[in-house]
């Protein structure tokens, strides 16, 4: 899965949650590369890097896009 | 804060993102003609320069923050100067919007909120040589013509593109206010123009509408104008059930209608010539420093260094230090005449402010590594090596950094935890960070440490009192960890904790200026802490250690009697043998100058057990005793609530007052040789251990309480903090001292 981009659809998860993230450029819409995932998810957020627990992404869903 | 409200210089206020090069640009603009306090009411740090020049410039650094929807006190401020909420505080004539050029899309989210506060605006377009090593291409001319603001493009941390942006701060003529050119969903956009004039005389006009955003979505924004203006506040709760009757998204339509805007204006300015799939230098250096085995072991071997490091490179300053020490109270007591006066210069004084301010190279290394790990931005990468263990303990990784920070000290660390958006994670923190080893317990380690520990290397590159420093720091880190589990588990049960998220800043060179310069703060603040507390312990230690003054005892008197009568009596003698008497005297002096030392030494020694403190050590001796503590540690313990470091200046005041049988001015030297009345050692190996692990576990600091108690807005949780604190170290030193003695390690 590392270096796979997904575009992001939507977030289930708390609104304050929520919020934090689309503060942190993971919103709907973006373009989010999987650079790592083991028990922390890290992504490529344009040229910023942003770290996910593991629970966290799971509840960020988005289309994942062609190579 | 009221100068500032009333000054005429013109305002401008720095806002960005974090990890932007804000704080570096606002260090270029305002160099040393900075003021750092408090903003009222809050412990956010408000940072003021001054840019000199015609006009010069007051400069106001605002904290970072991703957006103007606050989450945090700190972003809470940033929102509160540019509208005007703070009381004293002028909204600023002119905000200069730090943004990272690598990462436009999303800093030019803050930047259209600040646009729509209404207040002329400035695009600083920093890092653009980070954007071109990541294949961008930004055309400004052409950014600036869709956002309607200036912007100005440059390289901060290489001084380029200063100049032209002081040059435009300097401008008579302000940028004019731009225009708004994003729209938010119809559904939402229709209720606005009623909640917008229901804000008439409380804002100006061109910040009524975010303001009515940010409440429409933020609970802590809309309970600003509970009593302010209620017929808003009812507005705004009406206003979200009917947007709630209707399923409509209203929490996210500003970000998506600021987006809608953002998003092609980014498209339109920026040209890529890299795919996404290239990774960063940074992105290597984190294979392996956030590796998931290797990571938290280099971790643990980087602080493991750390504080090897600040025992042993710190030896050859403190010796220094130590020995000025030394000749300072010798010089004093050469040439000032024999007083009351001189014995509280040299005893309580010297001895006391200097026995504490030889520690200053060790907290300078300290703060010297911890201000690398923030610089280089491993400190953000410790939070991410972290989070899975601390998940385990029902705390996530942003916990870490404010714990961290309590290495240094735990005021800074429990502010810190302002930053945790989970409340309950917040208080949990707050809760454990005293148990981290702050800087204040360093001298106590240090001391007993050398004193009492064996030297000797460990692994060729490692020593026992290294290894000895870095378990005390262990043990503090280890309990914070089962703190925080028991009160996840037993107290704070309720909620959910999974939520755990960061930004990683790319890694960078340290800028050894920057940390020089944090380094000097620090020192200052210490030096100021020992010039004002701990001078002031000292002289009420010394007040309680000299007096009351009781009168000697029969015998020891006796005895001072029998002796001068004896010195009188040889002296006789040689004066009758012929020897001229002055000469006589010096030799029958000199001859018993043992004897009367030993007198005056139980005498002094009588005197300081009789003294205030003596009695406050003897009251308690008692119930210290089982944990190896005589009634001089004792009293040292009871003086080191006020601040830890306290104990070093009590045992040197009463050390100094009641031993005038030791030669040596060092403190170390002075704990060695006690004995009890039987002639065995007050402090062994075993004693120093159990009084180091106390030191680790107590709540011993005022100033600790007190931000406790403003922090969690009640006096219950600082004395819970202070009551598990105070309880687990006795209950430790006992198993330790107790365990110890049966095993026959005494």
């Amino acid at each position: 899965m590392n270096g796979v981009v997904v575009q992001l659809a939507f977030m289930s998860m708390l609104p304050a949650e929520a919020a934090r993230l689309r503060d942190l450029g993971i919103r709907e819409g973006s373009r989010v590369q999987i650079l790592r995932n083991h028990d922390c998810l890290v992504c490529g957020v344009e040229a910023s890097r942003v770290v996910l627990r593991r629970e966290v992404a799971q509840n960020v869903f988005g289309v994942l896009q062609p190579a | 804060m009221a100068d500032s409200a009333t000054t005429t210089l013109r305002r401008v206020a720095l806002i960005g993102n974090p990890n932007v090069g804000k704080t570096t640009l606002f260090n270029l603009l305002t160099g040393m003609r900075q003021k750092v306090g408090n903003y009222p009411g809050v412990t956010v740090e408000r940072k003021v320069g001054r840019l000199d020049g015609d006009p010069p410039i007051e400069i106001i650094d605002l904290p970072g923050s991703y957006s103007l929807s606050p989450k945090s006190a700190d972003e809470r401020i940033a929102y509160d100067v540019l509208m005007g909420h703070l009381p004293g505080e002028a909204v600023p004539d002119l905000v200069v919007c730090v943004v990272d050029a690598s990462n436009l899309e999303r800093n030019l989210y803050l930047v259209s909120q600040v646009m729509d506060t209404g207040l002329p605006t400035l695009v600083a377009l920093n890092m653009t040589d980070a954007a071109e090593e990541a294949g961008l291409s930004i055309d400004t001319k052409k950014l600036e013509e869709e956002l309607g603001v200036p912007v100005i493009p440059m390289v901060a941390s290489r001084n380029e593109g200063v100049g032209k942006l002081k040059y435009r701060m300097r401008q008579q003529e302000l940028p004019p206010t731009a225009e708004r050119q994003w729209d938010i969903m119809p559904v939402v956009d229709e209720g606005l123009p009623y909640l917008v004039d229901l804000l008439t005389e409380h804002v100006h006009e061109e910040g009524r509408r975010i303001e009515v955003l940010q409440c429409l979505t933020n609970d802590a924004m809309l309970a600003y104008w509970k009593d302010r203006a209620p017929a808003f506040h009812a507005a705004i709760l009406e206003e979200r059930s009917r947007l709630e009757g209707l399923k409509a998204p209203y929490q996210q339509s500003e970000i998506m209608g600021r987006y809608n805007w953002i998003s092609p204006v980014v498209a339109r300015v920026v040209s890529r010539s890299r795919g996404d799939s290239e990774p960063t230098l940074s992105d290597r250096i984190d294979a392996v420093l956030t590796h998931r085995v290797a990571g938290p072991v280099l971790f643990g071997l980087l602080l493991l260094l750390i504080f090897q490091a600040v025992f042993t490179w710190a030896t050859p300053a403190m010796d220094l230090i130590e020995a000025g020490v030394g000749n300072l109270g010798d010089l004093v007591r050469a040439n000032a005449p024999a007083s009351m006066f001189t014995d509280l210069v040299v005893d309580g004084v010297i001895a006391g402010v200097g026995n504490v301010a030889v520690f200053l190279p060790q907290i300078l290394l300290l703060f010297f590594f911890l201000g690398l790990m923030e610089d280089t931005g491993y400190m953000a990468r410790s939070a991410f090596i972290m989070d899975r263990i601390m998940s385990k303990v029902g705390l996530s990784g942003g916990s870490v950094v404010p714990l961290l920070s309590s290495f240094a000290c735990a005021i800074p660390g429990i502010m810190a935890a302002r930053t945790l958006a989970n409340p309950r994670d917040r208080l949990i923190t707050i809760m454990v960070a005293p148990l981290m080893s702050c800087s204040a317990r360093l001298p106590v380690y240090t001391l007993f440490i050398a004193a009492f520990l064996p030297t000797g290397a460990v692994l060729g590159i490692f020593t026992w009192q290294g290894v000895a420093m870095f378990s005390m720091y262990l043990l503090g880190t280890v309990m914070a960890f089962v703190a925080a589990f028991v009160l996840r588990r037993f107290v704070f049960t309720k909620g959910d904790s999974s939520f755990f998220a960061m930004e990683l800043p790319p890694y960078r060179m340290p800028r050894f200026r920057q940390i020089f310069w944090r380094l000097i703060d620090r020192s200052k603040a210490f030096v100021v802490r020992a010039g004002k507390i701990i001078f002031g312990m000292s002289i009420i230690l010394w007040v309680l250690a000299t007096f009351p003054q009781s009168d000697a005892p029969e015998a020891i008197v006796a005895e001072q009697a029998a002796l001068s009568e004896e010195k009188a009596e040889r002296v006789e003698g040689l004066v009758n043998g012929g020897v001229v008497r002055a000469e006589a005297e010096a030799l029958i002096e000199n001859e018993f100058t043992d004897e009367a030392l030993a007198i005056e030494a139980r005498l002094a020694a009588w005197q300081v057990e009789r003294s205030f403190i003596g009695r406050m050590g003897k009251f308690i001796e008692p119930v210290m005793q089982p944990l190896g503590f005589d009634w001089k540690i004792s009293a040292g313990i009871i003086s080191a609530f006020a601040a830890r470091e306290v104990i070093i200046s009590a045992l040197a005041t009463i050390y100094s007052v009641g031993d005038v049988e030791e030669d040596s001015p060092l403190l170390r030297d002075q704990l060695k040789a006690d004995t009890y009345a039987d002639g065995s050692p007050v402090y062994t190996p075993l004693v120093a251990v159990s009084l180091l692990v106390f030191f680790v576990l107590a709540l011993q600091c005022m100033s600790t309480l007190a931000i406790a108690r403003r922090e969690t807005n009640s006096w219950k949780w600082p004395a819970v903090m202070w009551l598990y604190m105070t309880g687990l170290a006795y209950l430790f030193s006992l198993v330790i001292y107790q365990g110890g003695q049966a095993l026959g390690w005494g």
